[in-house]
């Protein structure tokens, strides 16, 4: 469709349609014989709703409107509209580079989305009903604070001046370009129209852009102290955790965050009954992928193959989802938690290693070190759980 | 009890007669259409012309199956279905196998439709004046 936009073919323009030269068959021939017998019934009255018309003795139809092919240009040739992106906005590209979102769109996920679903059950707070201004509040609770937040704030304020600038370029560029457009072209000029018209949505594109991140950064100067300081110290340190759930940076995948979950203390049994102690240790997810739950420390259970940190938890019938998304991450998470609590059966001795030793023994890891004393406080006073009882 | 399965694998066998897939047989009509759509002509003189130098020259590369021409393409293409409409005009795939489909017609009119669809016409005359 856009190639009939460089003048070749002739075509009309009608409001915001494009109409463009009527080719036949035989079958399309008849349409036009009925069509025109109607019309001639109808005492040459034109429907406006009819699709073909005679324009100096030739037949035209209807075809897409100029606006929706502006809109869709960008979808169907990604790389031209990048093109014609790049040099609209090449004076402002140096300037365009220093910003960087205050805390990045992964990190917002794992924030509002993937923490609130693992704190719910403490201290009476519910997950649901809760927008991003109450999570935030309760997150401000672990009192995050950012090694040198006065400096971080100046940074801010230098980005925002330089949104405002880049702001007023758009703007400026804009009124040139928008008031030089005609609302609907003549066909000789419409190719120069359609780059124009491009043009124009881009740079209303990159505004709309702009004004959100500035509002977004209104709202980050009316939040209350503890947390600003927190975002603070979350986009300095990519880091945080509360109540057992949290995320870093992944030292081995720059740009991904490892979110992770805690399990506390906790106890298995083996065949005979006998209590095994598990310390807390963190079963995390990459945001990079592949989403399978490891364990990140240096630990030990049935379900891991040896004594080592970062191994993949042994999981059957999980199918790990291919892309980022909160549900995904909460998933993975889930069900390494479930593993490890619940997994080990004592009566199969499943699993790369087993509690117990017996018969010709595979296991390259033993807990005999781990195991407990029946009468233990922390058993008898239940601090600590038998999951697999 | 013995119609019962007998009527139905007559139901079954009329089935599966109406859904087989018939041969599909290009029109005379999208037969020149996609010729003079490939040569890109004006006029009828420019067809004879090219038709007279061109009677047994190579099959142009992917002939539309389903042309559509404009307007003046439009009457042409019905000015020469008119001047040389024979049965075998489908299977011309050159302007010079247009005119000499009539002619192979009117000399050998009952020539076998899978003999046409695979043996260009021009090869078909020829061998006829071999054998002839």
């Amino acid at each position: 469709m856009w190639q009939l936009l460089n003048g070749a073919t002739e075509v009309l323009v009608d409001g915001d349609f494009l109409w463009v030269p009527l080719l036949f068959d035989p079958e399309v021939a008849d349409e036009v014989d009925l069509e025109e017998a109607e019309n001639l019934s109808k005492g040459l009255a034109k429907t406006p709703t009819s699709l073909l018309r005679r324009h100096q003795g030739r037949w035209f139809i209807r075809s897409l409107t100029l606006t929706s092919l502006v809109e869709q240009f960008q979808a169907v040739y990604p790389e031209a509209a990048a093109q014609v992106r790049r040099d609209l906005l090449q004076a402002i590209e140096p300037r365009r580079r220093a910003l960087r979102p205050v805390v990045d769109a992964t990190v917002q996920t794992i924030l509002f989305e993937v923490m609130p679903y693992f704190l719910r059950t403490r201290r009476g707070w519910q997950r649901q009903s809760q927008d991003k201004a109450a999570i935030l509040a309760y997150l401000a609770q672990s009192g995050a604070q950012p090694t040198a937040a006065a400096e971080l704030l100046a940074d801010l304020r230098q980005q925002e001046a330089i949104r405002q600038e880049i702001l007023h370029w758009l703007e400026t560029r804009h009124v040139q370009l928008a008031g030089a457009l005609p609302p609907r072209p003549d066909p000789p000029e419409l190719a120069q129209w359609f780059t124009r018209a491009v043009q124009v949505q881009i740079l209303e594109q990159e505004m709309a852009r702009y004004r959100q991140e500035l509002a977004e950064w209104q709202r980050l100067q009316t939040l209350p102290e503890p947390q600003l300081l927190l975002l603070l110290a979350v986009a300095q340190q990519g880091a945080l955790e509360v109540d057992g759930v949290g995320f870093l940076p992944d030292p081995k995948l720059p740009g991904g965050y490892l979110v992770y979950k805690r399990t506390g203390d906790f106890a298995l049994q083996d065949y005979y009954g006998r209590p095994y102690f598990f310390p807390d240790c963190r079963v995390a997810v990459s945001t990079l992928g592949p989403f399978q739950p490891v364990v990140l420390d240096h630990y030990k259970h049935p379900l891991l193959r040896r004594h080592a940190p970062r191994q993949p938890i042994c999981l059957t019938d999980y199918q790990a989802p291919t892309t980022f998304s909160a549900a995904g991450i909460i998933q993975a998470l889930q069900e390494g938690l479930n593993a490890l609590y619940y997994g080990y059966n004592a009566r199969k001795r499943n699993g790369y290693n087993s509690l117990d030793t017996y018969g010709r023994d595979l296991s390259v890891v033993s807990f005999a070190d781990r195991r407990l004393p029946a009468d233990d406080p922390r058993l008898v006073s239940g601090l600590l759980e038998v999951k697999n009882r | 009890m013995s119609m019962a399965p007998r009527l139905l694998a007559r139901i079954k066998e009329g089935r599966g007669r109406e859904a087989s897939p018939q041969p599909w047989l290009q029109t005379a009509w999208a037969a020149v259409a996609a010729l003079v759509v490939a040569y890109d002509l004006k006029s009828l003189a420019q067809f004879q012309e090219l038709a007279q130098t061109d009677a047994l020259a190579v099959v142009r590369d992917r002939l539309s199956l389903f042309p559509l021409v404009d307007e003046a393409q439009y009457s042409l293409v019905q000015a020469i279905v008119a001047q040389y409409d024979n049965p075998y005009l489908p299977y011309a795939r050159t302007p010079g196998e247009v005119v000499l489909s009539q002619r192979l017609y009117k000399r050998q009119p009952d020539i076998d439709p899978q003999l046409l669809a695979r043996i260009p016409l021009a090869a078909l005359w020829e061998g006829n004046e071999v054998m002839g």
